[in-house]
This record gives C-alpha cells, sequence and structure tokens, in this order.
C-alpha cells in the first residue's frame, strides 16, 4: 500500500502542475501575438509601486494611475512636456485660444482630424463638451468635480469650436484645460460601451492605445500609429507592478525596467550613483511642506502663539539630512516656488529665545501643552511632524501626536479636528490655485464649502478676489505678492521644506522632450509622448 | 471508515463559519474608510457618500454580514472597490499563478529534501550530517524575500541566467519566470523536508524489521531505500501538506520581490488601497484552503493508520 500511496501522490503532483502550467499558458496567449521577438527593442519598461486600477482619468488619482492615463489621453492645451511653466502652455487638442475681456469667457479652437483610438472616429467638439460634463455631473462621483464648479455652460458653435462660460471671472482658467485629471477629454461613447469595465478600458486620443490589463503584473500600451502629432517610436509601454524596491534596483540594473520612481534619501542617491548607466532626475514643482495652524481654536487664536511656534522650528536639520540633498530646498512663502505669482516671502527665522519671549507674554511662563493632534501613520507625514513635535519640545512646547490611518487623518483634518495640521501637495503651477484652496474663507474646512482652509484663514479674501479677474499678469504677480506678505505677517502657515520628485531612468532612454532632461512634471513620474525611445 | 469522513467533513462546516465570521468582523473593525482611501484626498463629501452606498457601507453591519454570508456560499464575492472587476474572475485568473509556484516549490523541495535527508540520517552523527543539519536550520530561518533577493543578485544580476521580474509568456516562458522564486520557496521548503526525512528515517531505523532484513542478507542499499524510506515517507506527506500555510505566506512574499502575479500579491494591493472585498474574498479562500488540506491530510492519516480512527 506504501509504494502505491507514494506513486500516486507523485503522480497527482505532477498531474496537477501540468494542468496548472497549460491553464496559465492559456491565459497568456493573447498577448502573444502583440509581443513579436523583433519588437521587443522597442518597448520601454517602466516600473509603478502598486496596482493601477482606475485607468480613467476622471477617477485615475495615485502615480501610478495618473503615470499611464497621460500616454493614452489629451487635454485641450499642456506644459511643453518635461517642463511646468504656467506662462509656456501650449495647445494640445486645441491649436488656439482666446478669453473675453473679463476672463469670464473662454474659446477654443480644436486641430482638425484627431482621431479617437479604437475606432471611434474624430475628434468633436460636442466630445468635449460631454467630457467636461461627466466631471461636473455629481452622478459621476469624480473626484476632480469641484474644479469645475465655475463653470455655467458649455457650448459648441461648430465642430472644432468649445465655448466654456464662467460664473466668475478665471485668469487662469487655461490649468483647468491641460492634460490633468479632469481636464482629459475622455470619449464618453466608449465609456458606456465598456458597461461596469470602464475604469480598465480606457479610449482616448493620445500616443498610445491600451491593449491589455494583466491583473498584478502589468499594464501593456501599444503605439497608436494614427496619433494626430506623428506616429510614436516606441512600439510598446509595459508599466511593470513592482512593490519591492530591492527588486526595481536589481531590475534596472539588468536592464529589464527603463523608468522607475526614485527614493528620496542621500544613502539611496549615492549608492545609484555608482551605476553609470543610470540618471537620476529631481523634478519640479516640489511638494510643499508646512504645517497649518487653525486661528480659530485656543491656544492657536493667539498670534503670540502661533509665532512662537513658528519661530521655535529650525529647518535646517530637514533639508540638509533627512533627504536628498539635491532634491531638497528653504521654501519662499506659502505658495511653492516657481508657480506663476509666488513671491519670495521667506520662511520664519528661527529663534527659540525669541519664542520663549512670545510665549511668556501669552502667558505660558511654565510652557504650552498643546491639544493631541492627529497625524498619519505615513512615513513622509508622520517623520515630518515628528520632527517638528521634537523642535517644539525644545523651546518649551508640548504637542502630544495620536497616529491614524493615512485616509483618517486626511478625513479628521477636513473635519476641523486638527489645531495643527501637516500637508504636503502639488497643485496647479498657479498662486491662484494655493491661495484660493489654503487661505480663502469660503474654503474653510468644516464648511459645506470647504477645500483645504485649515487656518480658518479669511484675512486675504479681497486679494485672491482680485489676482483672479486681473488680467493683467504683471498686476496680478503684485496682488498675489501682498497676499502673500500677509499670510506670512499673520503667521497661519509654517513652511517647512520644499521636495522634489526623485526620478531614475537608464541612460539608453531618450525622452525626446526638453533635450532629454526633465525639469518639471504634474504627474510626479516622467512623461512619456510620442518622440520617447530607446536609443541602442 | 466512512462514519467517520462523514463527520469529520461535517465539522468542517462550523469551521468553515467560524473562521469567515471572523474574518468579517476583524476587517470591520479596522480603522481607516474605504471609501475615502479609494476617492482620494480631494473627494467631496457628496461623491464619498455615493460611494458608500455604493458599496452598501451605508447599511447596518447585520445586513451586510447576512449579504456577505450569502456571497460566501454562492462563492460570489462581488466585485473589486476600485477597478470594478469581479472578484471571482480575477481569482480565477490568478490563481493558477500562486498554485503553480506553490507545486513546483513542493517539488523542488522534495527533489531536494528527501535525498539528503536519507543520507543524512544514513550518515547519523558524521561531519556532513552536521553540515546538513545546520544548512536545514538555515534555510528554515531564512525569510522568503531575503533569499528571493539574495537569489536575484546571484543567478540574475551576477551570473544571468533567469530573469528577475515578471510571469513570462507562453509554456516556456512561464517555466523560464517560474525557475527562481520556485527555487526561492522550494529551499526554504527543503529544509523542513530534510529534517523530517531525517528524523522518521532514524525512528525506522532501529526497528526490529529492519534488523531482520540486515540479519537475512538483504543488501544494505536495498534495506534503506526499499524498507526504511517507504515507511518514513508518511510523516513527511503529512508535514509538506500541511505545511500549506507557509507555502501561502512564502508566496506572498516571493510574489512581491519576483514582482510575479497571484493571490499574495492580489492580497496586499487590496490591504495598501483598502478594498475589503477583494480582500475579504483572498482571506476567505486561504481559510478555505487551510481546512481542506487539514481535512485531506486527518482523512488519509486516519486511511493509512487506523490506530487513529476513533
Amino acid at each position: 500500500m506504501n509504494c502505491k500511496f507514494k506513486s500516486k501522490i507523485l503522480l497527482y503532483f505532477f498531474l496537477l502542475l501540468l494542468v496548472v502550467l497549460a491553464g496559465c499558458k492559456e491565459s497568456e496567449q493573447p498577448s502573444q501575438n502583440e509581443d513579436s521577438l523583433g519588437s521587443e527593442g522597442d518597448t520601454l519598461r517602466v516600473a509603478i509601486s502598486g496596482e493601477a486600477e482606475k485607468l480613467d482619468p476622471h477617477f485615475a488619482s495615485p502615480v501610478n494611475e495618473v503615470a499611464i492615463v497621460q500616454t493614452i489621453f489629451n487635454g485641450l492645451v499642456k506644459f511643453p512636456s518635461g517642463t511646468v511653466d504656467f506662462s509656456k502652455i501650449e495647445g494640445d487638442l486645441a491649436q488656439d485660444w482666446e478669453h473675453n475681456e473679463d476672463a469670464t469667457k473662454w474659446t477654443f479652437f480644436l486641430k482638425e482630424g484627431v482621431q479617437w483610438q479604437k475606432g471611434y472616429g474624430e475628434l468633436t467638439s460636442s466630445d468635449v463638451k460631454k467630457s467636461f460634463e461627466r466631471v461636473m455631473d455629481e452622478e459621476t462621483g469624480s473626484p476632480w468635480k469641484n474644479d469645475y464648479n465655475n463653470i455655467a455652460s458649455i457650448e459648441t458653435p461648430d465642430d472644432y469650436t468649445v465655448e466654456f462660460n464662467l460664473t466668475q471671472p478665471d485668469t487662469s482658467f487655461l490649468l483647468k484645460v491641460i492634460n490633468y485629471h479632469g481636464g482629459m477629454i475622455v470619449n464618453t461613447e466608449a465609456i458606456k460601451d465598456a458597461g461596469d469595465s470602464f475604469m480598465t478600458s480606457p479610449v482616448g486620443t493620445g500616443p498610445f492605445i491600451f491593449e491589455e490589463y494583466n491583473s498584478n503584473e502589468k499594464v501593456v500600451l501599444v503605439k497608436n500609429e494614427d496619433y494626430f502629432k506623428g506616429e510614436p517610436r516606441l512600439n510598446n509601454i509595459e508599466f511593470m507592478i513592482m512593490t519591492d524596491t530591492t527588486a526595481i534596483e536589481i531590475a534596472m540594473d539588468q536592464g529589464e525596467i527603463h523608468l522607475a520612481p526614485g527614493i528620496n534619501d542621500q544613502l539611496w542617491v549615492d549608492k545609484r550613483n555608482q551605476n553609470n548607466d543610470l540618471t537620476i532626475d529631481y523634478t519640479n514643482p516640489p511638494l510643499l511642506w508646512g504645517i497649518y495652524l487653525n486661528t480659530s481654536k485656543a491656544p492657536l487664536d493667539d498670534i503670540k502663539v502661533r509665532k512662537a511656534i513658528a519661530h521655535a522650528i529650525d529647518i535646517e536639520p530637514l533639508i540638509e539630512e533627512i533627504s536628498a540633498k539635491e532634491a531638497a530646498s528653504v521654501p519662499e512663502g506659502p505658495v511653492t516656488t516657481g508657480y506663476f505669482g509666488a513671491a519670495n516671502v521667506g520662511s520664519y527665522e528661527y529663534d527659540v529665545e525669541k519664542t520663549k519671549d512670545l510665549l511668556k507674554e501669552a502667558g505660558y511662563e511654565d510652557g504650552l501643552t498643546l491639544p493631541t493632534q492627529y497625524i498619519s501613520t505615513l512615513s513622509s507625514y508622520l517623520d515630518k511632524m515628528v520632527f517638528v513635535q521634537d523642535q517644539l519640545k525644545k523651546a518649551g512646547i508640548d504637542m502630544p501626536l495620536e497616529q491614524v490611518d493615512h485616509s483618517t487623518y486626511h478625513a479628521n483634518a477636513r473635519d476641523d479636528l486638527n489645531n495643527i495640521v501637516m500637508y504636503g501637495y502639488v497643485r496647479a503651477p498657479h498662486a491662484n490655485v494655493t491661495l484660493s484652496q489654503f487661505f480663502y474663507g469660503p474654503a474653510t474646512v468644516g464648511t459645506p464649502t470647504a477645500v483645504t482652509n485649515y487656518s480658518h484663514y479669511d484675512k486675504v479674501d479681497d486679494l485672491i478676489e482680485q489676482g483672479s479677474v486681473e488680467v493683467d499678469e504683471k498686476k496680478a504677480i503684485e496682488i498675489y505678492k501682498k497676499a502673500q506678505e500677509q499670510i506670512k505677517e499673520d503667521y497661519v502657515f509654517v513652511p517647512l521644506v520644499e521636495l522634489k520628485t526623485v526620478l531614475i531612468r537608464r541612460n539608453e532612454v531618450n525622452l525626446g522632450y526638453n533635450n532629454n532632461d526633465i525639469d518639471g512634471t504634474m504627474i510626479y513620474y516622467y512623461n512619456i509622448d510620442e518622440n520617447t525611445e530607446i536609443t541602442k | 471508515m466512512i462514519k467517520y469522513t462523514i463527520r469529520r467533513i461535517l465539522w468542517t462546516i462550523p469551521t468553515i463559519f467560524l473562521a469567515v465570521t471572523a474574518i468579517f468582523f476583524v476587517l470591520r473593525i479596522l480603522p481607516s474608510d474605504p471609501a475615502s482611501s479609494i476617492l482620494g484626498e480631494n473627494a467631496t463629501p457628496d461623491a464619498l457618500r455615493a460611494l458608500k452606498e455604493e458599496m452598501g457601507l451605508d447599511k447596518p453591519v447585520s445586513v451586510q454580514y447576512v449579504e456577505f454570508l450569502e456571497g460566501v456560499i454562492r462563492l460570489d464575492f462581488g466585485n473589486s472597490l476600485s477597478s470594478g472587476r469581479s472578484i471571482s474572475t480575477e481569482i480565477i485568473s490568478l490563481l493558477p499563478y500562486t498554485l503553480e509556484l506553490a507545486l513546483a516549490s513542493v517539488l523542488i523541495a522534495t527533489i531536494i529534501g528527501v535525498p539528503i535527508g536519507i543520507y543524512a540520517a544514513i550518515k547519523r552523527g558524521a561531519f556532513v550530517d552536521s553540515i546538513f543539519r545546520v544548512s536545514a536550520l538555515i534555510g528554515l530561518s531564512m525569510p522568503a524575500f531575503f533569499l528571493g533577493i539574495l537569489m536575484m543578485l546571484a543567478f540574475s544580476l551576477k551570473i544571468p541566467l533567469f530573469p528577475s521580474m515578471g510571469a513570462g509568456e507562453g509554456f516556456v516562458g512561464n517555466l523560464y519566470h517560474l525557475a527562481l522564486p520556485a527555487l526561492t520557496l522550494g529551499l526554504i521548503e527543503s529544509g523542513i523536508v530534510m529534517r523530517i526525512t531525517r528524523s522518521s528515517m532514524l525512528d525506522e531505523l532501529n526497528k526490529d524489521y529492519v534488523r531482520t532484513a540486515r540479519a537475512k542478507g538483504v543488501p544494505r542499499r536495498t534495506v534503506n531505500l526499499k524498507h526504511i524510506l517507504r515507511n518514513s515517507l508518511i510523516p513527511v506527506v503529512t508535514v509538506i501538506g500541511l505545511n500549506i500555510t507557509t507555502l501561502i505566506s512564502g508566496a506572498v512574499l516571493t510574489e512581491t520581490v519576483f514582482s510575479r502575479p497571484g493571490l499574495g500579491k492580489l492580497a496586499v494591493g487590496a490591504i495598501e488601497t483598502r478594498d475589503y472585498p477583494v480582500l475579504q474574498a483572498c482571506l476567505v479562500l486561504f481559510c478555505l484552503l487551510v481546512i481542506f488540506v487539514n481535512l485531506v491530510v486527518d482523512l488519509s492519516y486516519s486511511y493509512l493508520n487506523p490506530k487513529i480512527r476513533p
């Protein structure tokens, strides 16, 4: 019996193994036709650090997803690839545009002959209208809906003209129609056809066409031969889902991966620099990290306490030691350096003695204990908040922290539960966007029109409103500068550090734009366009 | 025997029920709101409310629980929250990857572990025996992700024999990509197999029938390989079967390190995105797998050894 038993077991193992392997082979077959050996050299392999399940640009939110959708879709306008500069915005689907005197009506003239992928015909103005109306529709549930609250109506006088009528004047309206988030033009017909699987069936007008989604492994795109800006140089792009950073490093050294996210850490940078086949990039706009002080709650409603906190934090170590040297810099004010209208108003000077005097004046001679603050367990948030906690402690201010899950942290901050909110972000690169989200009365958290005004600050509302209707760029810059100076004087935001995004690529990749250099990107990742190629 | 089998099978029902209930409630206790982690930081309150309704999270927990149980019975776990795809389809498409990894590593573990175990038992107390025992201990204590990275550095980067990532295409590509991950898991597993083979061989070596066989002049080789090995393989088979849990946790880590698709990676991804239905389905599946394997081992054990049958 033993002999029988043993051989049976072995036999079952082999049979099962074979069946399983055969099963796998079957599921792989559809992609086999595409990858003929000859085209192997022109496949760009890109590492993404997690699942990319929402490939509908009106929902895509993490870097993984946005990096993919930006190669499939277009906006009306765009930044030149590899840069982020408001004054250099160029046409994408639109060849030209104009606005009326008070910037309440924006007209875009579309390029003719732009074809949808997968046989959905030519792009017309009504497609553009439907795409924006989709984002604006409550039913759709897009997280970018509020970006378009200012649009009163969209009209299409002919097939190649789109007119946006705005409720309020908006001189930075172009940023709402760039190829980013809600500004990407989707084909509502294709979305309807895809039914329940619309999230993973993207159809756009861009240089690459969605081909295959291998859950947990990769997303495959193939070139769009009929792309309106010319045939792309790459044949395929494979976005490989790789969660292990060491695995990414090995795959890059081997040449199996061409583009990958980097790590903002000097040790990592030094180690990777030893490999001459690789280039490390530091991209703008930086994330602006800082703490927002809630002026509606004691004890922070007292400006002396806010001042005490601002002067107690020495940001040097944060810049010198905590991140990669080339990626970190001193913030210049409440608006990220490089944004249109950002003024260099400087950060607060470090002066513990001043803090102690201020605390004494405010009646906290024996030291101050702040209420418990929630903080995210995500290390990028937690590390910085613990750093602030440590600095405050040296100046006699205790700030107890309670760690909560990242989404709970953001939910709590929006429910106005924190006195001090740590936040780091990138926004569309225009002072008006930052100011109207973080320092504008109606954007106060806990109100129906809330955005991210964690400070309950409303002292520059007039200036923000003036700025958004000022058509003259120079005058607008002056107005924004005044607002930023006022914000600094009122001590509602303590800027800590500006961190560029670290990316890494193999040298055989020619990005194909901006002299093969990526200075800026809105997607925290490499832009890939029709000119990107792999050189031998 | 039939009575015992039926009773044993019936006993799995309450076990499954308890396990599934525990999974449901443990996931509900977890902090964080799935709706806000899906929609991200910029979600509007209205969109959040709409998504919660769609996900059924606005219903009372008792109602959610009953719906969940119904789903488990029908093996229908609903749709993924983040991608909207059917979870059952997803699992069916990923199951082969994890199974082939698990089976291939068991095979490798057996091929490496059994012969070394036999050799170590025969040479008990000798220098080679100690070497093998220490190596097995190192293998057992080595985390899968660490060995995986070592294997990648050695056989993918320094000596470029195998690819370090992906699942490959076609039958040959599949096996080629399977090599390193399976070797990693197999080596770790072979430590256990080797130790069990060795100790059960040693048990048998001192039995009377062995002495008798030797006394009547049967060649040593025949005694070792025919008489002893056959009898000592029963515990080995049991241990391999029961080790399914090690294999699953090993597969989770190995799939991550080697960027392979599979159930482990699905579960890890679901944790990151707070995709409750997917996570629930993965956990239920792992639970069912462990319960099933335990059942099979129990039944085959009592079939082979009537003494333990009540």
